[in-house]
């Protein structure tokens, strides 16, 4: 669908007949600007609602769409033409509302040789065809009220017209039409096959031969139905556990596990060698506290030899009394001259006596004390080595630990066991059902062969042309079936994987522009919105949802233009896709975003028009020039404050304009211009 | 951005294209091309009356019947 032209007449602000030309191609962008309460927000309106009737939330007064007289009255008509073209078609729509008559009326034509055909009965029901209501709100909206299109309340009619938009409502109608052809064609061939039947009770035994074998296929697709049930619940539920049993953190816990047992183990290791080195100590503490008693001894023995002589006074006594006897005690004479010689024998054989009885006593116990003194030092050094060889491996297990710990991640064991049941019940109800299709397969095969053999037994009797008839409709209803079953399997992978090519288109187009490190997911009801590294939603700001929003719509557009553009889909022909036609649409959006935004919109859309406020032009107008084909501003009037300064400047081509005026003289209204009449 | 960078996104968005035409190139066997024969005339009568509809399921019979099912 290209918009041509739309024209509005006695619409909201809008008084006077008021046109805009749409351009599309090499510049594809019309602009339109204009201030709060201007009428940007009306034009929107008027497209949206020529088209289908109805107006976009955000529009106040919606049950007054006629253009207000300053006295309160309003102009009681109002008017909106819309010129397209569509499938090589040139359309004009009409709709118009009158105060007197209830409901707005619609008009379709066709332009045809230069005629406009009108398209009747029902031209409504082919707008809607064209562009369906359903999805009118995802090519015309305001960007901040896009939310509210795919929040809760709108997931189904969202999902749906995404699936319109991409081609698969005319692949699922494709689909259906070939399945009521298939029963066209068994009927036919239960009416010829009843012809072959003459007499009553062939006919009754065929009939219920039929009937069995009917009820047999419906019981085998029930049973294969369900088996394709099963089988996708166990692949999600697998894939889930996939995603929940991180092998890695697993391997941490195991290992967490197997330190902690190890550091039990060495811990109790530890404690039993200090036992056991207590036990040796306590076991040699006689020799030990001997050993050490005597190493005292002996140190005080060896001080004691040095002074452990006789007494002088009773050295020089004795001495004096054998030298006034003159005589020794060996008989020899003594004199004077014998005293020092005296002296030096007495000190000697008073220090040998000494030294023999205290080194007597010093040395025989302690060779005792010295011999378990010396066991137990190699018992207790034996220790010793043991417990700083467990200390070293204990110190190691637990920097282990903690190095574990650090990879550690919570694994939902019971949401895990949970899965692993559905998945060990899901697989026991498969391998039930495969033994029932096993069964059913061969009774039907019994009851064709039945049939066979009931058809065959009157074939002398039977129409040579009405069964080769059955033959061919039997060739023909196979491929049929083969046909049913590529595209419903074709439909089921294509749906899945759109979710999954939008979520990577998506992400490849933010990843230029998104400020944060978050990335986009979109389910398979194609909800989407941001997750973390966890892969768990998260909350954003400063317009990155509505950032989101906007790239999500233009990437939806970009994947159904390629579809239009390469006929890549096969089955998935091209769906509808309008022009986007976005009112503010960067609302409350970071000014850094909003090129960005636009950029990717740009991208994606061979026809787009933004209405746009000042702020919102000064943040994109470097990003979007070159694609610009057509301009306009809204200048409007107000009458109340009769020569007031004009304001609300914007500058366009270097030249400043002023988009509210106060000429009292004048009606409150506005007004479209060009701006190369500017 | 550098210009590396967006020079990869550039290439990203290449491979994406190519990789997704090969994969339905792959797909596309006798009975995918049928049922796009057949989606594509569904979707050329979307927007015309129900009186033409049979034509429609003239034309989607005589595709089933003219394909050869290996």
């Amino acid at each position: 669908m290209i918009l041509d032209y739309m024209e509005v007449e006695g619409w909201r602000q809008f008084r006077d007949i008021t046109r805009i030309d749409f351009v599309s191609g090499e510049k594809p962008l019309t602009i339109v600007h204009g201030e709060n309460s201007g009428g940007k927000t009306a034009l929107l309106n008027a497209l949206y609602w020529c088209i289908t009737g109805d107006t976009t939330p955000r529009l106040d007064r919606t049950k007054n769409l006629f253009y207000h007289t300053p006295s309160g009255g309003d102009s009681g008509k109002c008017k909106v033409t819309l010129s397209f073209e569509h499938e090589g078609v040139d359309y004009h729509a009409i709709r118009t509302l009158e105060a007197k008559t209830k409901g707005s009326v619609f008009k379709l034509f066709a332009v045809k040789d230069g005629h406009l055909k009108p398209i009747e009965p029902s031209p409504e029901l082919t707008m809607d065809r064209i562009l369906p209501k359903g999805m009118a709100k995802y090519f015309f909206f305001d960007g901040e009220g896009f939310h509210r299109t795919k929040g809760k309340g709108n997931g189904s009619s969202f999902k749906d017209s995404i699936k319109t938009m991409l081609g698969f409502d005319f692949a699922e109608e494709a689909i259906d039409l070939l399945k009521q052809l298939r029963k066209a064609k068994k009927s036919e061939i239960e009416k010829h096959r009843s012809e072959l039947m003459e007499s009553e009770s062939e006919q009754k035994d065929y009939r219920e031969a039929i009937d069995t074998r009917d009820q047999i296929d419906d019981a085998l697709k029930k049973a294969q139905g369900e088996k394709r049930q099963f089988d996708d619940l166990i692949e999600q539920a697998e894939s889930k556990i996939k995603e929940l049993d991180d092998p890695e953190a697993k391997r941490a816990q195991v290992e967490l596990d197997r330190c902690k047992r190890e550091i039990k183990r060495l811990t109790g290791e530890e404690q039993e060698l200090v036992g056991q080195q207590n036990s040796l100590i306590s076991k040699h503490a006689v020799a030990l506290f001997g050993k050490k008693l005597f190493d005292l001894g002996g140190e005080i023995i060896d001080k004691h030899r040095e002074v452990g002589k006789l007494p002088a006074d009773y050295s020089d006594t004795f001495i004096r009394d054998l030298l006034d006897s003159k005589i020794c005690m060996c008989g020899r004479d003594l004199d004077e001259t014998h005293r020092e010689k005296l002296n030096s024998m007495i000190s000697k054989a008073t220090n040998r006596l000494i030294d023999r009885r205290l080194t007597k006593a010093h040395i025989d116990p302690i060779r005792e004390y010295e011999a378990a003194v010396k066991g137990f030092q190699t018992d207790y050094q034996s220790y010793l080595n043991q417990l700083s060889n467990v200390r070293d491996q204990l110190q190691e297990q637990l920097k282990l630990r903690d190095e574990w710990k650090g990879k550690q991640r919570d694994i939902d064991e019971e949401k895990l066991n949970s899965l692993r049941k559905r998945v060990d019940d899901a697989e026991a109800q498969v391998t039930q059902l495969v033994r029932d299709i096993a069964k059913y397969e061969l009774l039907l095969e019994e009851a064709r062969n039945r049939i066979g053999r009931l058809e065959s037994g009157n074939s002398s009797k039977r129409d040579e042309a009405v069964r080769n008839r059955i033959e061919v409709l039997n060739n023909v209803i196979a491929k049929y079936d083969r046909l049913i079953i590529v595209g419903d399997e074709f439909m089921k992978q294509r749906l899945a994987e759109t979710s999954m090519e939008l979520a990577r288109n998506i992400n490849i187009s933010l990843a230029k522009y998104l400020a944060v490190p978050h990335r986009a997911k979109v389910t398979a009801d194609y909800d989407y919105y941001f997750v973390g590294a966890d892969g768990k939603p998260t909350a954003t700001g400063g317009g990155a949802e509505l950032l989101l929003n906007l790239t999500f719509i233009a990437e939806l557009v970009r994947l159904a233009r390629r579809r239009v553009d390469s006929d890549a889909g096969g089955l998935l022909v091209p769906g509808t896709i309008a022009p986007l036609t976005i009112d503010a649409p960067f609302g409350e959006m970071d000014v850094h975003y909003q090129p960005a935004a636009a950029e990717i919109l740009l991208s994606a859309s061979n026809q787009i028009t933004f209405l746009l406020s000042s702020s919102h032009w000064r943040a994109i107008e470097a990003t979007i020039k070159g694609q610009m084909g057509k301009e306009y501003v809204i200048f409007a009037n107000n009458p109340d404050k009769p020569g007031a300064t004009p304001s609300h400047p914007i500058t366009i081509a270097g030249k400043e304009h002023h988009q509210r005026l106060y000429d009292g003289g004048d009606v409150e209204r506005s007004w479209l211009v060009d701006v190369e009449e500017l | 951005m550098s210009k590396n960078l967006e020079q990869e996104f550039a290439d990203a968005l290449a491979s994406l294209s190519a990789e997704e035409a090969q994969k339905v190139s792959l797909e596309m066997t006798a009975e995918h091309k049928a049922l796009g024969k057949i989606a594509a005339i569904v979707r050329k009568n979307f927007y015309t009356d129900s009186s033409r509809k049979s034509n429609v399921r003239q034309q989607i019979e005589e595709i089933v019947e003219g394909l050869e099912i290996k």
